[in-house]
Order: C-alpha cells, then sequence, then structure tokens
C-alpha cells in the first residue's frame, strides 16, 4: 500500500497501485500530447515543428559600454609621491552581440563587435643628463656615494713610464696617465658636433626625485589606442550524426604610444598599427553512439606594423643609468600567418575510451626587421676614465666627444619570408581498470621541420667550417636550412583511484615528458651576407674609440648578398643551433581531493617539474665568451686584441644565439591546497594557496657570471614567488523579492534586486633579489659580474623598511678581475611582497522576461594599496658605496575603477 | 484558487502532518505526495564532449534505470537544437537503456537552451497529474560548447589595457542569473548530474550557475570531478528524485508575485524550497 495522504479536497478512493497507474497514464498522455504540440517530436505536425517565430522572438544579444575616465581614479601612488596629480584619462570600450537561428533550429549565427576608443596619459620617471652637463661642464656630477666624479681628458694620455706591470692597476701604480679637465670642464671646441646636435634634441631635466640628480626627468605625454573588431559564427546541423561550424574574425588597432621625448631622437616605443584575420571551420561527425570523428581547418594571420613617420634616429645609448635616445628597430613590418588542420577520432572499445588524432600546421612569418638602421652607437665612462681605475670617467662626458665605445648598424634590403612544417600524431586510451580505478594513458609523435626561407635567404655560422681569413674553424655558410628534421615522442600517463570506494575522495596522478618544437622567431636573425651588419669595436675602450660619432659609420666595403664565409667575421654573428636539440619537459604531480560537508571541496597537491635544455638568450649562452681563468691578464684584457686572442672563435666579436640556445635546466617544486565552496545561497569561492620552489641556471635580469661553469649558476629563478595565495569569490545577494531578505514586492524591490559582487584577491611574496656590483673592471670578460658576500654580516635586517631593506654591508663589489663569490640570485633575500585586490559590484535591472540591464562596477586595487617598488640592489665598494643600496625609493599603484552598462535583450 | 506544488526532501521522519506558511500566513496544505507515489522523471541528455565520460554516464543510467521502482517511469529528452524526444515515458529499463545507448551527443551544448521549456513541459503536466513531476539533466556541457557566446573572447587582441575581461564570467552569470528568475515561475525541481568538472574560471562560474538554478528550483546538482564519480553521482540524483515529496499548497489570496513557502513537519527534518515566482 502505497502512503498517499488524503487530505481536504483530495480525498483518494482508489486503490493506490490502480492510482498510481492512472496519473502516470495520465502525466504520459499528457507528456505525449504537450511535446507534439511543442514540435518537440518526430510525429509533431509540420506546423508545430516549423512553427514561424520572428527573429525579435528568437534572436538576443547584448549591447555594452565600459567607460574609464580619470575622475573615478586614484591618483597612482608614484605619481603622488611626485607631487603629481591625475594623468588624463578617457576611455570607451563599446560594442554588442546578436545571436540567433537563421533557418528553423539547424542554423544559428551570431555576430558580435567590440570598438575601443582610448586617451591615456602615460607617466614616467627617468634620468638625463643636468644642465651644466650638456655643456661638458662636470663639475657638479657625483658618483652614487655622493662625492665629486673626475672626468679625464682623453687627449692627454700618456704611457706611466714608471708603471710596475708585475703589480695591479692602481692610482699608485697606473699604466696610463692621463689629465683630469680642468675644471671638469669640457672645453667647448672638444665637443663633437654630432653629439651636440643629439644633445639640442634631448630632454631637458624638470624634476628632483634623487639622490644626485638622479630621476630627475618626469614625463606625462599622451598615449592613444583605438580598436575595431568583430567575430562571426555559423553553426549549422546537417542532420542527426553530422554538424558544421563557421566562425571568423577580424580586428584592426592603433596604439600610438607615449613619447618620452618631443623631438625625434625619442627613445620611446613605436606607433604600431595591428591587424588580424582568422577563419576555421569545423566538421563533426557522429559515426555511432560511440564513434565521434571531428575535422577542423584553422587559418590565421597577424600583421603588425610599427614605425613613426619621419626621420630615423641612430640609437644612442649611455652605460651610466641615462635615458638613451633613438630606438632600436624604428621600423618593423611582420605577419605570421598559420594554417593547420587536424582530425581526431574517437571511440569506445570494450573499457577503452581511444582518441586518434593527427594535425599538420603550416607556419609562415614574414619580417622586416632591421635593428639599427641609422646606427647604433654606445657609451661608456672608459674614454673619459683614468684608465683601470673605477669611479672616475662619464658615459655622457665620453658622448659629448663623440666617442663611442661600440658601433653597430643594419643594412638590411630586403624582408625574411620564414617557413615551418609541424606534424603530430597522438594517441590516448582511458582505460577502466575497476570502477574505483581509471588510467589515461598518451603517447604522441611530432614531426618539426627545420625554420626555411622562402628564397632561400638563410645563414649561420657553422662552427666546423674553415674560417679562410683566420684560418681557424667557425665561417658563415648561406643557404639551405640550418637545422635538420626531428621526430620526437611524448608520453603522458595519469590516473584516477578512490582508495576507500567513496566517491568523495579522490586520489588522482600524472606524469609526462614532452618536448618543444623550434618556433618559428620573428625576426631576421640568420640572414647575415643577405642583410648586413658592418660593426666597429674599440681596441681599447679606455684609450681610443671605436668610431667619432663625426666620422659615421663606416659603410660595408661589398653590395649585398655577401656570401663569403668571412662575411661575418669581426661581427656578433648569428649562430643557429646545428642539431634543432628541443626542449625536453618532465612533470608528475599527486592530488588528493575531498569533498566535505557543506559543498566543500578540499584538494591538496605535490608536483614536481623539471626542463632540460631550454632555450636561453645571450645572456645565458655565449659559445664565444673567454675563460673566466683568463682573468689573469688582469688590464691587458681591455685591449681587443688581447682578448680576441682568448676567444675560442676569435674571428667572432660573440654569438647571437637569439633566443634558441639549448643550454638551460630548472627544476621546480611546489606543495598547494585549495578549497572551494560551490555555490550554496549564492556564494562560491576558491581559494588557492601554493608553496613553491624553483631554481634554474639561467634566468634573472643580468645574464650569468661563468659561461663555462653552469653548475655554478644554480640558483633560485629570479621570479620564482615562494608564497602565492589567491581568492575568487561571487556573491549573489540574498536580498530582492526573489531572496530571503529584503523581498519587497513594492517599487523597492527595483532597489534591491538584482545585486551581486565578486572579487579576486591575490597576495604574492617576493621574488629573490638579484645584487649587482657597481663596477665591473673584467676588461669585459665577465658580462654579469655578482657581488661578493662578506663573511659574517647579516644580510637580513630585523625589520625590513624601505629605509633599510636588507643590509648592503654584507655584500661588497669584487676586487678588479676578480669574479663575486655571491649567488646569482639570494636564497633568502627577497623584493617586497605585493598585494592586489580587484572587486566587480553588478546590479541587474530585469526589464521583463527577455530583457535586463546590467549596472556594473569594477575596481581594480579597489582598496587602493600602495605596493614598494624594488629595493634597489646595485652594491658598490666600500670605498664608494651606492647610498641607495638596500633601500626602497617609493611605491607603486593604485585604484582604477570602471563603470559599464549592458543591455541584454 | 491557486495552488502550487512545493518540492521537499526528507532527511529524518515523515511529513505526514506538514503545514505550510506563504509569505509567513498559514496556508492549507491540499495534498501529499511522496516516495511511494507516482513519479514521471523527465530526462535530458546534453552530451557534447568526451566519449569516455559519457560511456561512463550511460552505465550510471543503466543502473538507475534498472533501479526503478514500478510507480517511477522515466522519458528521455536531447537538448541539442532545442528539446527532442527520444523516447516516450516508460518503466522499462531495457527500452530506456536503448534510447540512452542510441543518443549520439551533437558536439554542441544545450541545458541553457532548454532547460526553461523542460520546466515548463515538467509544469504541464504538473497541472494535469497528480504524479510528482521531475526534470534531470545529464550534461557534460563545457560554457565553451554553447552556440551562443557567454566567454566573452578577446575581439581586439591589440587591446592590451582591457579590463573587461578581469572578471570573465559575468555573461555566465548574467545567463544563468536570468534562468533562476525564469525558473522561478515554474514548479517542477530541476536536478543536475553534470559529468565533467571544469576549473576554468568561466566554467566554474558555468557549474556554480546550474547549482544555483537546481536549487532554487528545489532539485540537486552534482559536478563530477572524475569519471568514477559518475556512475554514483546518477544513482544519488535518481534516488533523491525518488526519494522528493511535492507537497500540494493553497495560495492565499494576495497580491504578491514573489512568495515565500515555508513547510514545517512535527518529527520531521524536511528541506524545501522556499520561493516562488507566481501568476496570480
Amino acid at each position: 500500500m502505497q502512503k498517499s495522504f488524503p487530505l481536504a479536497g483530495w480525498i483518494l478512493l482508489l486503490p493506490c497501485g490502480l492510482l498510481a497507474q492512472g496519473e502516470l497514464q495520465k502525466a504520459a498522455e499528457e507528456f505525449k500530447a504537450a511535446t507534439r504540440e511543442l514540435g518537440l517530436r518526430a510525429d509533431s505536425p509540420a506546423r508545430a515543428a516549423g512553427k514561424r517565430q520572428y527573429p525579435w522572438q528568437t534572436w538576443h544579444g547584448r549591447l555594452f559600454y565600459n567607460l574609464r575616465n580619470d575622475v573615478l581614479d586614484a591618483v597612482p601612488h608614484e605619481i603622488a609621491q611626485r607631487g603629481g596629480g591625475k594623468n588624463r584619462l578617457r576611455r570607451g570600450q563599446f560594442g554588442f552581440s546578436i545571436a540567433g537561428p537563421v533557418i528553423g533550429k539547424s542554423t544559428f549565427a551570431s555576430l558580435s563587435y567590440e570598438g575601443v576608443r582610448e586617451r591615456i596619459g602615460r607617466n614616467s620617471l627617468r634620468t638625463v643628463a643636468i644642465l651644466p652637463e650638456r655643456r661638458g661642464d662636470f663639475s657638479r656630477t657625483v658618483d652614487s656615494a655622493g662625492e665629486p666624479l673626475q672626468v679625464f681628458d682623453p687627449a692627454s694620455t700618456r704611457p706611466n713610464p714608471d708603471f710596475d706591470p708585475a703589480r695591479p692597476v692602481s692610482t699608485g701604480n697606473l699604466e696610463y696617465i692621463r689629465q683630469p679637465f680642468p675644471g671638469s670642464v669640457i672645453p667647448t671646441p672638444r665637443l663633437d658636433p654630432v653629439a651636440m646636435r643629439g644633445v639640442s634634441l634631448y630632454a631637458l631635466p624638470n624634476a628632483d626625485a634623487g639622490p644626485f640628480f638622479r630621476n630627475n626627468y618626469f614625463v606625462v605625454s599622451p598615449e592613444t589606442n583605438k580598436a575595431d573588431g568583430m567575430i562571426f559564427k555559423l553553426d549549422h546541423t546537417l542532420d542527426d550524426k553530422s554538424r558544421l561550424s563557421f566562425s571568423a574574425s577580424t580586428t584592426n588597432g592603433l596604439a600610438a604610444a607615449s613619447r618620452l621625448m618631443p623631438t625625434i631622437a625619442d627613445p620611446g616605443a613605436n606607433d604600431r598599427l595591428y591587424s588580424a584575420r582568422r577563419g576555421s571551420v569545423e566538421h563533426i561527425l557522429t559515426l555511432s553512439p560511440r564513434t565521434i570523428n571531428t575535422l577542423t581547418l584553422d587559418a590565421s594571420t597577424d600583421r603588425s606594423d610599427s614605425q613613426r613617420p619621419g626621420e630615423v634616429f641612430p640609437l644612442y645609448s649611455f652605460s651610466a643609468s641615462y635615458l638613451g635616445m633613438g630606438r632600436p628597430y624604428p621600423v618593423q613590418l611582420s605577419a605570421h600567418n598559420t594554417y593547420s588542420v587536424s582530425d581526431g577520432y574517437s571511440t569506445r572499445l570494450g573499457k577503452h575510451s581511444l582518441r586518434v588524432s593527427a594535425s599538420f600546421t603550416h607556419y609562415q612569418v614574414h619580417a622586416f626587421l632591421p635593428p639599427y638602421p641609422r646606427g647604433r652607437f654606445t657609451f661608456g665612462p672608459g674614454y673619459t676614465s683614468l684608465p683601470g681605475i673605477n669611479n672616475t670617467g662619464h658615459a655622457f662626458a665620453s658622448f659629448l666627444l663623440g666617442a663611442a665605445e661600440y658601433a653597430e648598424a643594419s643594412v638590411f634590403p630586403s624582408p625574411s619570408y620564414w617557413r615551418r612544417h609541424l606534424a603530430s600524431l597522438s594517441v590516448r586510451d582511458q582505460y577502466e581498470v575497476t570502477k574505483r580505478l581509471n588510467l589515461t594513458l598518451g603517447a604522441s609523435m611530432d614531426l618539426s621541420t627545420p625554420r626555411t626561407e622562402k628564397y632561400n635567404r638563410i645563414s649561420t655560422v657553422r662552427l666546423d667550417a674553415l674560417n679562410p681569413a683566420s684560418g681557424q674553424p667557425g665561417a658563415l655558410v648561406a643557404g639551405g636550412a640550418a637545422q635538420p628534421v626531428r621526430i620526437r615522442p611524448s608520453a603522458s600517463f595519469g590516473f584516477a583511484w578512490n582508495p576507500t570506494g567513496n566517491p568523495k575522495n579522490v586520489l588522482r596522478g600524472s606524469a609526462g615528458l614532452s618536448y618543444q618544437a623550434v618556433p618559428v622567431y620573428t625576426s631576421q636573425w640568420g640572414t647575415q651576407g643577405f642583410n648586413g651588419t658592418p660593426t666597429a669595436i674599440s681596441r681599447n675602450t679606455q684609450l681610443a674609440p671605436a668610431i667619432l660619432l663625426r666620422d659615421g659609420m663606416p659603410a660595408l666595403d661589398r653590395p649585398l648578398p655577401d656570401l663569403r664565409p668571412d662575411f661575418a667575421n669581426n661581427t656578433v654573428a648569428d649562430l643557429v643551433e646545428p642539431t634543432a636539440t628541443q626542449p625536453f619537459y618532465q612533470s608528475g604531480s599527486l592530488t588528493y581531493e575531498r569533498e566535505l560537508p557543506g559543498q566543500l571541496i578540499l584538494a591538496g597537491t605535490l608536483a614536481h617539474s623539471r626542463g632540460q635544455r631550454l632555450f636561453v638568450s645571450n645572456s645565458a649562452a655565449n659559445l664565444n665568451a673567454i675563460p673566466l681563468g683568463n682573468l689573469r691578464f688582469r688590464d691587458e684584457l681591455n685591449n681587443e686584441l688581447v682578448r680576441r686572442q682568448l676567444r675560442p672563435y676569435p674571428q667572432f666579436q660573440r654569438f647571437d644565439v637569439y633566443s634558441a640556445w639549448p643550454l638551460g635546466n630548472y627544476k621546480r617544486d611546489s606543495g598547494s591546497v585549495r578549497v572551494e565552496k560551490r555555490a550554496a545561497s549564492g556564494l562560491g569561492l576558491t581559494a588557492t594557496y601554493e608553496l613553491s620552489r624553483q631554481r634554474d641556471d639561467y634566468s634573472g635580469p643580468y645574464g650569468v657570471q661563468d659561461f663555462y661553469n653552469r653548475q655554478a649558476e644554480w640558483s633560485l629563478t629570479a621570479y620564482n614567488i615562494p608564497h602565492r595565495v589567491s581568492l575568487s569569490y561571487a556573491y549573489e545577494l540574498p536580498i530582492g523579492s526573489k531572496k530571503s531578505l529584503l523581498a519587497y514586492n513594492d517599487w523597492r524591490r527595483y532597489l534591491v534586486d538584482g545585486w551581486s559582487i565578486s572579487g579576486m584577491t591575490t597576495l604574492l611574496s617576493g621574488e629573490p633579489i638579484a645584487l649587482r656590483p657597481q663596477f665591473n673592471n673584467t676588461g669585459g670578460l665577465v658580462e654579469a659580474l655578482r657581488v661578493n658576500v662578506v663573511p659574517g654580516i647579516e644580510a637580513q635586517v630585523a625589520k625590513p623598511s624601505p629605509e633599510r631593506w636588507f643590509n648592503p654591508a654584507a655584500f661588497d663589489n669584487p676586487e678588479n678581475f676578480t669574479l663575486g663569490d655571491g649567488p646569482r640570485t639570494h636564497p633568502t633575500l627577497r623584493n617586497p611582497p605585493s598585494q592586489n585586490h580587484d572587486l566587480s559590484v553588478t546590479k541587474r535591472i530585469a526589464i521583463d522576461t527577455e530583457r535586463a540591464l546590467e549596472l556594473q562596477a569594477t575596481g581594480f586595487n579597489f582598496v587602493n594599496t600602495a605596493n614598494w617598488t624594488d629595493p634597489d640592489p646595485v652594491i658598490g665598494p666600500a670605498s664608494t658605496p651606492n647610498v641607495n643600496a638596500g633601500r626602497i625609493i617609493g611605491s607603486r599603484g593604485g585604484r582604477v575603477i570602471q563603470v559599464g552598462l549592458r543591455l541584454s535583450f | 484558487m491557486a495552488r502550487i506544488r512545493v518540492p521537499a526532501l526528507v532527511a529524518k521522519g515523515e511529513p505526514a502532518n506538514v503545514e505550510a506558511t506563504v509569505d509567513g500566513k498559514t496556508a492549507r496544505v491540499e495534498l501529499l505526495k511522496g516516495p511511494q507515489d507516482d513519479l514521471l522523471i523527465l530526462l535530458v541528455l546534453d552530451f557534447s564532449g568526451d566519449i569516455s565520460y559519457i560511456e561512463f554516464a550511460r552505465t550510471g543510467l543503466a543502473e538507475a534505470f534498472g533501479a526503478l521502482p514500478p510507480h517511477a517511469w522515466v522519458t528521455v529528452l536531447r537538448a541539442q537544437d532545442g528539446l527532442r524526444v527520444l523516447e516516450d515515458p516508460t518503466g522499462a529499463a531495457e527500452q530506456l537503456t536503448a534510447s540512452v545507448n542510441n543518443y549520439t551527443g551533437g558536439g554542441k551544448a544545450g541545458l541553457l537552451d532548454t532547460v526553461e521549456e523542460a520546466a515548463q513541459l515538467g509544469d504541464r503536466l504538473l497541472a494535469k497529474s497528480t504524479a510528482r513531476v521531475a526534470v534531470l539533466y545529464c550534461t557534460d556541457s563545457s560554457i565553451y560548447k554553447y552556440r551562443d557566446d557567454y566567454t566573452n573572447p578577446v575581439i581586439n587582441s591589440s587591446d592590451s589595457r582591457d579590463l573587461s575581461r578581469r572578471f570573465p564570467d559575468q555573461l555566465v552569470r548574467e545567463k544563468t542569473q536570468k534562468l533562476v528568475g525564469a525558473l522561478l515561475e515554474r514548479q517542477t525541481p530541476i536536478w543536475i548530474v553534470h559529468i565533467h568538472y571544469r576549473v576554468d574560471s568561466i566554467n566554474e562560474a558555468y557549474q556554480r550557475g546550474l547549482q544555483e538554478m537546481a536549487e532554487a528550483t528545489g532539485g540537486e546538482a552534482a559536478i563530477c570531478r572524475g569519471l568514477t564519480e559518475i556512475p554514483a553521482a546518477i544513482g544519488h540524483a535518481f534516488r533523491r528524485i525518488r526519494e522528493h515529496w511535492s507537497v500540494f499548497v493553497q495560495l492565499p489570496p494576495g497580491k504578491s508575485r514573489n512568495i515565500a513557502v515555508a513547510l514545517n513537519a512535527p518529527d520531521c527534518e524536511i528541506s524545501f524550497r522556499p520561493r516562488f515566482s507566481v501568476k496570480r
């Protein structure tokens, strides 16, 4: 007997079984009638199935406008500290999307448009030459300790007859004698006319953030951005078994960069015109309920045209922290085209779910990127120093004399058209071992072809080819692919196990091995001979310039293309890794997940990953580095002829490996806890804490000290953040006519209905501090000299503060021609932690069942938190310490508000 | 006199003497239908992804059909390109299993587009019969698989200062809130078993939205985080649907469109759907 409770008005007299059949039957009959009437059945009348609906009944979409204006924002802390006000900000982001069926229910189309109009004031705080320095007067110039800095007259240089070569060069044992400029003023006739033209275009100091005339140029200049884009999609059901989808998108944008100087010498970024087009077609064929085939065709093109109209200015850079002039790559034209086809076949065989997929991708990169068409000139203090003595001379003084210590130009007559293919075949099996244990096994084979050039305008230095000019190995080889075709396997394994049989407790594990394919780089790297880089090198940067500005850059002595094996001699030669060695990654993780009462999910994960032979750049790979044992030659190393003899490939300055030399290694260990609160009463949140340690032998802002001892470079990864907390949440407020609180049904419901908030919070501990010495007097042997650790002095301070974040006395500048014994990144010192809190408040106003208006206010860093900038990591010698070392000069960040309005219909 | 049917779940005891209030005023309970009473489940299949997940769902559904009591029938529908009937109401497990096994997904997700219509259909049955009616969605849908775009994809890739996508779940939330509002006008409880949990923020918002929709109707949602959970989650959903009560409450006179309902039964732990939007 079933339990039905006869209550008033519903007296049930029939036996329950009969009633049940009757009521169920009644419901079933009504179901059939209703579904037939609504056109949900195969046997529905055509009138119902194809019932005409007008577009305004079936199409829907949204209109939106997002506004940002500086009136709503806080003054950024870095500007407030300079006493400045808000920068102008006007930003409008607007658009629409509309979607609906086109033909019956089988074809569905959607179109989205978005436009952006933005004008923003961009601020920058830099250091420029002070007014007297621009005239050649260095009498007020001081070093980093605030002591007067001496500038010497290179014209007065003569060998010191009393020099004792057995003793190190010092003020008591000078190799060369050189007189300071009288009064530290360079006589006007000595000033280089080309340099003085540069000075006339150089920014004037206008601020005094200090100390010692540093951070004396504060500029706010407008930046304009404009973009328009669209996405169109069409989805068509061919029949019950197949579906065709098409999508196309287009965007055009202009990013007009802000100027750091209002002249053609501006070192700021180029204006950039950007466009992209994408299209894809997908066909899904359901061969049977357990077999699906998906075929996808994709094509995309991204173009970038980056330049400014008008004269291109040479690039002048100063080894002092002064703002330079001109910019690299003043003309940049590039296009990336990608065409791919892929097919995935999924089927079920017994307890195995198999997926076999294959793909083929063709990459094209077209690039015209001459780095320095008007030349690059670098200026250091050496030429105006007392030779061999630190803390003398000034890069800007060398510039005023027109004496560049290095100069290079780019003669690029034509673009490069790069090509590459990637083919992949993969298999994945999900195997149900038992109801409590599932395994996932995957394997794939990738075939990658080398980077080739459409017109075969490709070259590289081959280290085993004989150079006819020097008779030594290492010569330019032009034409043909520089690398072989590579076929690489990868594999993955995973499992999910319910150890107790309770599905709420799951143990998951995964492991994988993979290789990274060699990318097609957006550059004209590897085209020497077809393009030229005339280079001028100083024979001794303390004694003679590489070039005088007034003399100009030497031209190429032979026309291009010049494919002789010695063409790249005396230059920084492009070197393509000849074996196409690919970075290798290994990873593994173990996660325990448990669902707790109250819709809480707790997951703990341990993970390990490592990478070998990762692609590194020139700062971490230099095959032409002079072995550091040669530091014993001390001041002789300032002589280019001496250095040349010590280089493994003397005919080259060094090699440009771009960012493609497979040499780096890393290891990462992490543990994390994730708590997820599923939506209950409108609240959902996710909180994650991660503790990690990552070490490597390549990362960091300065590069490695010893290219021949990778083990000595092993230290914390420069961007390793050991503690990371993130919290995201969304809450539909429990107020309003359909909620438990303030359930007004009168006019007040318009005020209280539809409120929700969502937010994100991130707390990060600081990255390891990478210290560097103020002076690097190693004759150019060591590019990234480290500091020395002073024994017995604690680097940590009890209460880190902006005035003293760490103890600089714990470190020292290494002696001349010696290495630093400190680590590349410090194992315990960390930059300041940072935090960010974003919050979005939304009010939804339902106009009717289909239409609604949404008002949204989003606060980025809504609590207006200031995050400290990093402390000054430059360590000077005890005699002339950097008074700023270990100090933080300010903070950054500020609240940004965006308000938005969206009408959905 | 208007009446509503309030879905309720009983953790302990028997709600024989259940009492009801509407907007704080005592309301008459006209009839009570419980686990031993007739039940029609509108099972809506919405599969568009990985067949290994779908296969586990098929296993779970076949087991659940086998455990159906005689007074519970199931009808099978699919959600792609609008609701379509795959199997008329029946209690025959083999027939239902065959229907599920023959169902081919469609590559596109359909839950958000059909859930309102499914609830509307359920309401028609509730209006014509005293049998309990519930909708059960079995889905593997990803928010990225919908024909409509709720993911707010980047359109202008050159716009580097776009902050409008910092909270990428806004469109999903807007859609699910709209559906919650619409479902409050329906009386059919909705259960959802999502067989493929995804961790990206937009899908998390979508999955939260599914949960809110189900809870708003007096039903429940389960999101399976792994393959092995799927059969158990489906079995659990069927069991809860079978166990749910349908309380027929007469609405007292009034103008209120949005009403708050409370049920109370002595010696009984009862959870119920607390809010309805009704047309007077």
